[in-house]
């Protein structure tokens, strides 16, 4: 918490009084984002510990190069598994951080200006990172 | 009779300084610290210490206090920075220096004494009491020994709002039900004789209700009922999640 909330506060009206009205109404967001961040924290525990442990201990960091990444990139399989490995990363991390955006920006325009661009910086890397898994060429590489 | 009674012996006493966090909205612009020093017992409780301030030293010191015993809640403070009551925290458990504070996040009425219009207004959102409209069986309504057990940890809050007001995410947001609301929405929801617990878990899904719990488990250090209320809320959220989901 920051410290104008616990001292400077202090002996002033608190807003708020009546809880009886949630806010913004029904929504079922909140369920689902809070099943989506246990889901995805199980899958990344795996995909993690996986990309981790075999490519950076098991083969090494001393022999990750391009041509390991074309052998591997090769097989569909390997794209899509490192697609979901991004994707659940960067959604889970974004989730993660949208609850700290909502818990401590509490000014409702400058919220919203701070969610936009964590928003874009995250999503764009994201479509970023999978358009680069989808449209990789080992041409590029091979031909040079 | 007299005899019997323990006799305060001069050898187990020891000085003690309090250190209490004053307030006084007509004369003072902040909070500010004052020191005082007691003499007490090891088994003495803080509250006692209070006390001896204030009918001996200081009689302006505000604090409430009502059963002494546990039992009330009115007397939920910050104790060396924890939340705690008063009068079940012994002074050979705090050491010979003690902070004592109002709790956080209300705005302070006058030294220890806060304003908990908000929390029980929350406690309020939730219905915190029996609803069944249909018809009573001719005696009573039963309940298995199962039954009740599923309930039986958050009946014993006593509102001291202890827990509500350690919570990182009720700090950061006063719309935040928090914790001591869910317990008292949790004795109702699973309790098998009771038919609102949609309203009730309708009012907690939302973004100030269960979901802003982070799972801190500060709420649970700070209960002085031992309830386990973090695991509490994760039930209501669970059922919640199965309501909209299953």
């Amino acid at each position: 918490m920051s410290t104008e909330e616990s001292t400077a506060g202090r002996g002033e009206a608190r807003p708020g009084g009546g809880y009886d009205v949630p806010r913004g109404g029904r929504s079922n967001f909140e369920v689902w984002s809070w099943v989506f961040m246990r889901v995805s924290g199980v899958i990344l525990i795996f995909l993690s510990v996986y990309h981790l442990v075999w490519w950076n201990l098991v083969v090494g960091v001393e022999h990750l190069d391009s041509e390991l990444v074309i052998d591997r990139w090769a097989n569909p399989l390997y794209r899509l598994l490192n697609i979901a490995l991004l994707t659940f990363a960067m959604l889970h991390g974004l989730n993660g951080a949208r609850y700290s955006i909502e818990d401590y920006v509490r000014k409702p325009g400058l919220q919203l200006a701070v969610k936009g661009v964590v928003y874009t910086i995250v999503i764009g890397s994201l479509i970023f990172g999978i358009f680069a898994l989808l449209t990789f060429d080992p041409s590029i590489l091979t031909n040079r | 009779m007299a005899e019997s009674r323990r006799k305060p012996t001069e050898a187990g006493r020891s000085k003690v300084r309090i250190r209490v966090l004053r307030y006084n909205p007509d004369t003072d612009k902040q909070p500010a610290y004052r020191d005082y020093t007691v003499s007490v017992e090891p088994t003495d409780r803080v509250l006692d210490a209070l006390n001896a301030i204030k009918w001996y030293q200081d009689g302006s010191v505000t604090y409430r206090r009502s059963c002494a015993h546990g039992v009330c809640g009115s007397d939920a403070m910050r104790i060396n920075g924890v939340n705690r009551l008063a009068c079940k925290v012994l002074m050979r458990d705090v050491g010979a220096e003690v902070v004592i504070e109002p709790l956080m996040g209300f705005r302070i009425i006058k030294d220890l004494v806060v304003d908990m219009e908000s929390f029980f207004a929350q406690y309020r959102s939730v219905l915190p009491y029996f609803v069944n409209d249909s018809r009573p069986p001719e005696r009573e309504r039963l309940q298995s020994i199962e039954e009740r057990e599923r309930f039986d940890d958050t009946t014993k809050c006593i509102l001291c709002a202890a827990c509500t007001t350690s919570c990182p995410s009720f700090w950061a947001n006063e719309e935040f039900v928090g914790p001591a609301t869910i317990v008292n929405a949790h004795r109702f929801v699973f309790d098998s004789r009771d038919d609102a617990a949609a309203p009730r878990l309708e009012r907690l899904n939302g973004r100030e209700g269960v979901w802003r719990c982070r799972t801190v488990f500060n709420c649970t250090e700070a209960c002085p009922r031992d309830i386990r209320i973090t695991q509490a809320i994760g039930e209501v959220k669970k059922a919640i999640m199965y309501g909209q989901i299953a």
